[in-house]
């Protein structure tokens, strides 16, 4: 009997692996698919750039940045939103009650001024205190929105949203770099395309970068193996799983870190879940949701720039914590909206990614501990076969090496991440060693993040401790 | 004596059977990773391949860019920065190419996008009459001393659909011109951007009957950037004292309603008064968007013998029409709709409509101010803050919050 089911686990596992492989093999074509289109698109970006400066058609865009207890990069940070090369934006600061000198640094560098405001609350969002404007021309498209603390990003989000003037908004980090043309290559899709409702731009890490007056002038990969580790998920995540869905139109996630939304439809779709520690991928599939309830059809794309640079956890604690809870969102979001899986009327999402999403992210952290646990069981009965677990080893880890190239090779496509090729280099590298240091953790924290959820355990937002990126002398 | 037994394609053949035969004899799942193992080691043998020819040719192409615009920069600077037009002559002298053989391609797309940064860089510089005038045409001798010209033909007769794409966007930057044989086999081009961009280069360019293809219509296909290029064409054609066609003809036999509402709001930016005056048959338009653009263009043209009209569509509109109406009434400035604003002000049920009669009312000169100081005593304390936001939103940011509320009654 043990025998039997062992067999039938072993095939399980197998199939499982194997259609694991499969997609990410449909994914990388697609993806490819995807960067053949956006090359294949406006060329002459002078000519492109300057239609949209002269045009009274441009759409605007709010730039919308929750705050909680940044004020060590919050006025650099503030300055590269506001120093975009776009004719039509506006920068709208949430502080969602921060404990520490957010706002009166703010106040002090941007020379605020608290202004009535008549807030009017088209999405529910904790209570709004203030509205401050500045008193200098040069940063006359600020706004900064004073509220109580809301625990999640989303409150904070909803809140920015209900102040937020144009049709358009791109949803960020008050911890990002945006690069100075990021609306720019945010809105390419809008206007080449009909009925897009969300871009997402690719995002990465700061660590290792140089930043002068808010701006990345030197793109490096760091030395500390972390955020080398993040930056290779970062880059799978956009360009190989985002880029491949958006061929199809399929995405179920824009990144919080950096995306552009239709402010009607979000605001339609009920705003971010208040709740949500997931917000991110919760609003985009409230959106979808939205429009296929409506029957009215839509796009949401990803794009190959790198438009925002975030500082990543700079130690193991922080990862853990933000790992913990991206798994404890992705349970949350699921639980939400399960009933949209294998629904025509949700199209590509309800067909397609949901229940991809499900088996191959979801369940994954689940069956690989399940797995781990039956080669322990398997080593102490003496059940194991070496030559073929060394194999199945080889493919999996040879596999994933390749995957890592395959994006590293897109992101230098694209003139990505990085400014020297040893930055490539470094990269790879870390790829070899992911495996073995980063992945587990990150099953780790999944399933810890799992738990608190089913568990009940209370979810706070948390701190999270900047160093500030390397400012250039 | 040689005798060889063993060649090095024998080396290679029992290597090949040995790596095909490996696990040959193990169950089905060890194959299949060994098959997916050894797909996947030649697939990263290859993607490196890539990776360093692509860096290779990038190196070069850097390289060779960098060079180029060392010597080439400052000079092509000159003759964009002449005072006068120039000639071949006094673009040779200013120039000094060195007599080389013929360039390969991607010297040439070198040096166009050289040309197209150093172009933007000064255009910016320089006034409008300055450009017209003197830049454009130095910027065609440029070209066409350079060669890059029969390049540009070149690739748009036979190049990809991103490279004909590239050069028909530098074109009509340059506004440069095109063999009529060239571009008559991309007027029905399969590839919508590339027909779109080929169709509004021929407004710009043609004498012969530049609108037909506005006539023929947009197959469904139109988007924003469209609207962006035919405004920025028909702005082109009036600046070079180039006659444009009424407009509303054309709003009438389109299909699709978001070209319908663009050439409604361009009516507003080209057309004579009558034309601005017909715009009133859209007034009553089931379609909110061009009920939309209607009003917004007799704002934008500050058209006085259509407000009365604009106040009395007023009332039928939905809450975010009855805004655009109200701008555009404040914009059109007669000084007569203070009793207007000030109803609206009193009677509206919703607060963002109250709102914003209010800051026309604050903006619509003295005697609106007045009013709405006016109205400001008349009303209850808790209310005051309505009236004090008003005043005090900065100019940058009121000017924002106008244009904003245009585009977006257009883009909704």
């Amino acid at each position: 009997m043990r025998d039997i089911i062992f067999t039938f686990y072993g095939y399980a596992v197998f199939f499982y692996s194997m259609a694991l492989m499969a997609s990410y093999i449909a994914l990388m074509w697609l993806a490819l698919y995807s960067l053949h289109k956006r090359f294949n698109s406006l060329r002459n970006l002078p000519y492109v750039r300057r239609l949209l400066k002269e045009s009274p058609y441009t759409p605007g865009v709010s730039i919308v940045a929750p705050a909680y207890n940044e004020a060590e990069t919050v006025v650099t940070d503030v300055l590269s939103f506001l120093d975009q090369d776009y004719p039509c934006f506006e920068v709208v600061i949430v502080n969602d009650g921060s404990k520490d000198d957010t706002l009166k640094n703010l106040i002090e560098h941007f020379s605020l001024v608290k202004v009535p405001y008549i807030y009017v609350e088209r999405i529910v969002a904790k209570p709004f205190r203030a509205l401050y404007r500045s008193t200098k021309p040069e940063y006359g498209r600020l706004t900064v929105v004073d509220k109580e603390n809301g625990g999640t990003k989303a409150d904070a989000v909803n809140a920015g949203l209900n102040v937020a003037m144009y049709p358009y908004f791109v949803n960020t980090d008050v911890d990002c770099i945006l690069s100075p043309d990021a609306i720019y290559n945010c809105i390419r899709p809008v206007l080449e395309q009909k009925h897009v409702i969300a871009v997402s731009g690719v995002m990465t890490m700061s660590n290792g970068c140089t930043v002068h007056e808010g701006h990345i002038v030197k793109r490096a990969a760091p030395w500390s193996p972390l955020p080398l580790f993040q930056i290779g998920e970062y880059m799978r995540s956009f360009l190989l799983g985002k880029m491949g869905w958006s061929a199809i139109n399929a995405m179920n996630n824009v990144s919080g870190g950096y995306g552009l939304f239709d402010k009607h439809v979000a605001i339609a779709a009920g705003g971010y879940g208040g709740t949500s520690f997931a917000e991110d991928m919760d609003m985009l599939i409230r959106m979808v949701g939205y429009c296929c309830d409506t029957g009215r059809p839509y796009r949401v794309v990803q794009i190959a720039d790198t438009c925002c640079y975030t500082e990543g956890p700079p130690n193991l604690k922080q990862i853990i914590r933000q790992r913990v809870r991206w798994g404890r969102g992705l349970l949350q979001t699921f639980s939400q909206h399960y009933h949209m899986m294998f629904r025509r009327k949700y199209r590509q999402l309800g067909m397609l990614t949901l229940p991809y999403t499900f088996v191959f992210e979801l369940l994954a952290p689940v069956i690989e501990l399940v797995g781990f646990i039956t080669f322990i069981y398997l080593i102490l009965i003496h059940a194991v076969n070496w030559t073929t677990a060394v194999v199945i080893f080889a493919l999996v880890f040879i596999f994933g090496l390749l995957l890592s190239i395959v994006v590293i090779l897109y992101d230098y496509l694209v003139g990505g991440s990085y400014d020297t090729r040893w930055s490539y280099l470094r990269q790879f590298i870390a790829s070899i060693f992911e495996p073995f240091l980063y992945h587990p953790l990150i099953v780790c924290c999944s399933l810890k993040g799992y738990w608190n959820y089913l568990s009940g355990k209370k979810a706070v937002w948390g701190e999270m401790k900047r160093k500030g990126a390397k400012e250039q002398k | 004596m040689h005798d060889v037994y063993f060649t090095w394609w024998d080396s290679l053949r029992y290597y090949y059977y040995y790596f095909e035969h490996a696990y040959a004899e193990y169950a089905f799942v060890v194959q299949v990773s060994y098959f997916m193992s050894v797909f996947s080691v030649v697939s990263i043998f290859v993607m490196f391949l890539i990776m360093l020819s692509i860096w290779e040719r990038r190196s070069r192409h850097k390289r060779y860019r960098r060079k180029y615009a060392k010597y080439h920069e400052p000079r092509f600077e000159q003759v964009l920065n002449a005072p006068t037009k120039l000639t071949q002559a006094e673009c040779h002298d200013l120039v000094q190419r060195r007599p080389t053989e013929r360039l390969k391609k991607w010297q040439y797309r070198e040096q166009l996008g050289l040309i197209t940064d150093i172009y933007e860089r000064l255009r910016q510089e320089k006034t409008t009459e300055e450009v017209r005038r003197v830049f454009y045409c130095n910027v065609r001798v440029l070209i066409a001393y350079l060669g890059i010209d029969v390049y540009m033909e070149d690739l748009l007769r036979e190049g990809v659909r991103a490279d004909r794409l590239y050069i028909m966007q530098v074109t009509q930057q340059f506004h440069l011109k095109v063999a009529e044989s060239t571009l008559s086999r991309l007027y029905d081009c399969k590839i919508a951007a590339l027909r779109k961009t080929v169709r509004i280069y021929y407004m710009w360019m043609s004498r012969e009957d530049p609108f037909r293809f506005l006539e023929e219509g947009y197959d469904n296909d139109f988007v924003l950037i469209d609207t962006l290029m035919i405004h920025h064409v028909f702005a082109m054609r009036r600046g070079a004292g180039k006659p444009l066609p009424p407009l509303l003809p054309y709003a009438e036999s389109c299909t699709d309603e978001n070209l319908r509402a663009t050439m409604i709001c361009e009516v507003g930016w080209w057309s004579s008064d009558e034309e601005v005056h017909e715009v009133k048959r859209y007034f009553n338009s089931s379609n909110e968007l061009c009920r939309a653009s209607a009003f917004s263009t007799v704002g934008q043209r500050r058209y006085v013998p259509l407000e009365g009209e604009l106040i009395k569509a007023f009332s039928q509109q939905t809450e975010d029409l009855r805004r655009v109406v109200l701008r555009s009434v404040a914009a059109i400035g007669s000084g007569k709709a203070i009793d207007f604003f000030e109803k609206v002000a009193c009677q509206t049920s919703s607060d963002t409509t109250r709102r914003c009669a209010l800051y026309c009312l604050w903006h619509y000169g003295p005697a609106g101010k007045a009013a709405f100081e006016q109205l400001r005593a008349a009303d209850t304390p808790e209310r005051q803050q309505v009236y004090e936001y008003i005043q005090m939103m900065s100019p940058t940011h009121a000017a924002t919050y106008h244009g904003m509320r245009m585009q977006a009654s257009l883009q909704q």
